[in-house]
């Protein structure tokens, strides 16, 4: 009976999960996150399409909740839980690799395919790096690697590693003053920034702009809430690997087994699909449903399933109905093609500023 | 050249095939302009129309001014000979990241090119020349440039842009300043633009209530309110005259075998939409109630004859049978989410399912038929971005059973040993 043991094990067991964001293009949503356990199976979550709350369902039976998932969906899902365990490289490397096979189109194929020649050059480069300036006698073997895959996710351009990742701790550094020469070295740095952290810090910077103006109280208002805690979070993950690098006693205690920095790494990429959902908006059909759409993710990326659990979810999402909608355009259609469209500048992102 | 086999084996081999609408440098300079042309004969009888309306003979010798020295008349001409996408450069995809419609990019420069030379002074002896050809006056012609100039300079605005049914989005101070600078040029030219500003595909609930504003700000106020509110008055009949003369074409137009999709049609996707938004706010707004229902009927007729001729030429097109150049797929996905678009308004407009069985159709052949040069995976997304199938095509069943199983489903270690000790006990039957 050690099945059943097991189960009642495994049901009791009530370890966070961990999160990671998938970039689907069903015209179901902007996006699902998949929540991976070490002894329970994988989750994936979905905003609830009919109105509040979010749905958790088995990641390979949405037909039985009456979706009806896009063929790369089908098959990014799939290959996604078919690895135990997951790291979140892999989790892009799977969306990478659908999108190299075709699913998502053949320009999405053709950018895929660029990009993934600049990565590989890329990643040989980074990791050449990392061996000669921070490697040191004591840390862990696998290390090298690891760095390298994270720091792959933020976006750097090996080019940059020595400068880039600096620049958020010279700027803290006393006496810095708002002269000329600094003035001129912020700039610098600004351009030198990661693409996708400029563009959190452009877009969530602006999204009262972007949400509408009654957005204090509701839940536009924790929307706005989720994404700037979400941006305090994703800045500090881009800190904290830069004084790693700088550190080399901090990067020595790092094991790459307790996946450090995992949880905010796996919703980079849910907060990047946010940005570029934000800037749609303004030029969406129907505001409402846009912004809706824009909670509904925002809900899902801060969903949690801990006790510790500092900022509410937003409870309730009001989802605009079918007549607000203008009959001329076929919704489902115009969200499947957002979304690839968004996936093609999700790929490209690294490379290339949006 | 010899005729495909197919045309000689027709049943309506007699059928001649129905010509579309053009594309050549003329077509695309001057289709927009389709609510305000008519002919020369009309224009002269009418004195309304002589100061709303553009007679047709002044565009050829137009077309012969604006190509007169025109730097960029190759790469126009080369951009229209690839649109369908058959012979594009390959390009670097992250430098040129908009793989964009090769027609309307032609387009876009030959409006650009207009406002260019319309902006300068035309010489007395081109007037002249002009004059003779189209058989007007010099006064009239120098009368109906300066407005002209105006519509080609705000094109972004007043012409159809891209083949998206979503209205272009314009920042309500853009659409106040552009709105400003067009009535600033005259009553004719405000004339001109209204019915132009309704016809593209721009959200009439923030254009129509801007264009009153602006005109209210006129000393001539009378005058271009009554050209916004006649401008709504007129469109819905100019659009069913457009509808009722693709729907006559149309009828009973035998599809024959093509060596590409059609470029241009006889009425695109924004045309569609802008239809139905104007249906819809007629009838949310209770104004001119009876000619946007006849409207309707019209374009539902039009919407189906063309969404009928299109899906069965695409049964019959001769596909590449190698492997498809990037440009030529990244055409075909386009002309799949036209098809799509096409049958969606067209649903809106009569029932979707007068649609869903040509698409259908169409979906089967492009999953069954195995000598079209398409991957396994192109042909299921094909399949899927042309239909709705509530459950995964067998191919895309097949693919995935070819993957790795989930990993949750897959038996433990320990169970494994169990169930190997099971089967191999001496008492146990397989």
């Amino acid at each position: 009976m050690e099945s059943v043991l097991e189960s009642q094990k495994a049901a009791a067991s009530i370890a966070p999960g961990l999160s990671v964001f998938l970039p689907t293009t069903s015209p179901l949503s902007g996006g699902l996150m998949l929540r991976i356990y070490q002894t329970r199976p994988t989750e994936l979550l979905l905003p609830n399409p009919f109105g509040a709350g979010v749905l958790v369902a088995p990641p390979d039976r949405l037909d039985d909740f009456g979706f009806a998932p896009s063929a790369f969906d089908r098959v990014m899902i799939r290959r996604i839980i078919a690895l135990k365990p997951v790291r979140i490289s892999d989790v892009r490397d799977s969306v990478r690799a659908t999108a190299l096979s075709g699913f998502a189109g053949r320009e999405a194929q053709v950018l895929a395919r660029a990009v993934a020649a600049i990565s590989v050059r890329r990643r040989r480069m980074l990791r050449d790096q990392i061996v000669a300036t921070v490697m040191r006698r004591n840390t862990s073997p696998d290390l090298p690697d690891w760095l390298t895959g994270v720091l792959m996710q933020t976006g750097l351009n090996p080019h940059d590693l020595s400068s880039v990742l600096c620049a958020p701790v010279r700027n803290r550094a006393p006496g810095g003053g708002k002269g000329g020469r600094a003035a001129d070295r912020d700039g610098e740095a600004e351009s030198r920034l990661p693409p996708r952290l400029r563009l959190l810090r452009e877009v969530i910077g602006n999204l009262p702009d972007i949400l509408p103006p009654d957005y204090n109280g509701t839940s536009a208002g924790r929307c706005l809430r989720l994404a700037e805690n979400a941006l305090t979070r994703m800045e500090a993950l881009y800190t904290g690997l830069a004084e790693c690098l700088l550190v080399p006693d901090r990067l020595a205690g790092l094991v790459p087994a307790g996946r450090p920095f995992a949880t905010d790494l796996g919703l980079l990429a849910g907060w990047t699909r946010f940005c570029l959902m934000a800037r749609e908006v303004m030029r969406a059909p129907s505001r409402a449903h846009a912004v809706a759409d824009l909670t509904a993710l925002a809900q899902v990326l801060g969903h949690k399933n801990n006790a510790s659990a500092q900022d509410a979810p937003v409870l309730s999402t009001a989802r605009p109905g079918p007549s607000e909608w203008p009959r001329e355009i076929d919704h489902a259609l115009y969200l499947s093609e957002r979304n690839e469209r968004m996936l093609r500048a999700e790929i490209t992102l690294d490379v290339r500023d949006v | 050249m010899p005729l495909p086999v197919f045309f000689s084996q027709s049943p309506d081999a007699d059928m001649p095939e129905v010509a579309g609408p053009g594309t050549t440098p003329s077509d695309l300079l001057f289709r927009p302009l389709w609510p305000l042309v008519i002919p020369t004969v009309q224009w002269r009888g009418s004195r309304k129309d002589a100061t709303s309306r553009i007679p047709d003979t002044l565009l050829e010798p137009l077309r012969i001014w604006f190509f007169d020295c025109y730097p960029d008349a190759d790469l126009v001409m080369r951009l229209i000979g690839s649109g369908d996408g058959s012979a594009l450069p390959a390009r670097d995809p992250l430098e040129e990241p908009e793989w964009a419609d090769p027609v309307q990019r032609a387009s876009e420069l030959l409006w650009v090119r207009a406002a260019a030379v319309l902006s300068r002074p035309v010489p007395p002896l081109v007037l002249d020349e002009m004059a003779e050809t189209s058989g007007l006056r010099t006064t009239e012609i120098i009368g109906l440039l300066p407005s002209l100039a105006v519509l080609f300079a705000e094109a972004s605005l007043l012409f159809p842009h891209g083949s998206s049914p979503v209205p272009a989005v314009v920042s309500r101070s853009d659409l106040l300043a552009t709105l400003t600078r067009i009535a600033g040029a005259g009553l004719t030219a405000w004339t001109f633009a209204m019915p132009l500003l309704l016809a593209a595909r721009n959200e009439i609930d923030n254009v129509l209530p801007a264009a009153r504003a602006i005109a209210l700000t006129f000393a001539e106020k009378g005058r271009y309110v009554a050209a916004c509110d006649e401008a709504l008055a007129e469109i819905f009949p100019l659009f069913e005259a457009r509808c009722a003369k693709v729907a006559r074409q149309l009828q009973g137009a035998k599809a024959v075998a093509r060596d590409g999709r059609r470029v241009a049609l006889w009425l695109s996707v924004p045309d569609f939409a802008t239809i139905l938004s104007l249906v819809r706010f007629a009838t949310r707004c209770s104004v001119h109630v009876v000619p946007a229902m006849q409207l309707q009927a019209t374009a539902a007729r039009a919407c189906r004859a063309q969404s009928d001729l299109l899906v069965a030429e695409d049964m019959l097109i001769h596909w590449p049978r190698a492997s498809w150049s990037d440009s030529l797929m990244i055409a075909f996905e386009r002309g799949n989410l036209r098809l799509r678009n096409l049958a969606s308004i067209g649903g809106a407009l009569s029932h979707p399912s007068d649609y869903r069985p040509g698409l259908e159709r169409l979906a089967t052949y492009v999953l069954e038929d195995m000598h079209l040069g398409l991957s396994l995976v192109e042909r299921m997304r094909t399949a899927e971005s042309l239909a709705d199938f509530p459950k995964p095509s067998a191919l895309l069943d097949d693919y995935l059973a070819m993957l790795p199983p989930p990993a949750d489903e897959r038996p433990t270690v320990r169970r494994r040993r169990r169930d190997v000790a099971w089967d191999t006990q001496p008492g146990h039957k397989v």
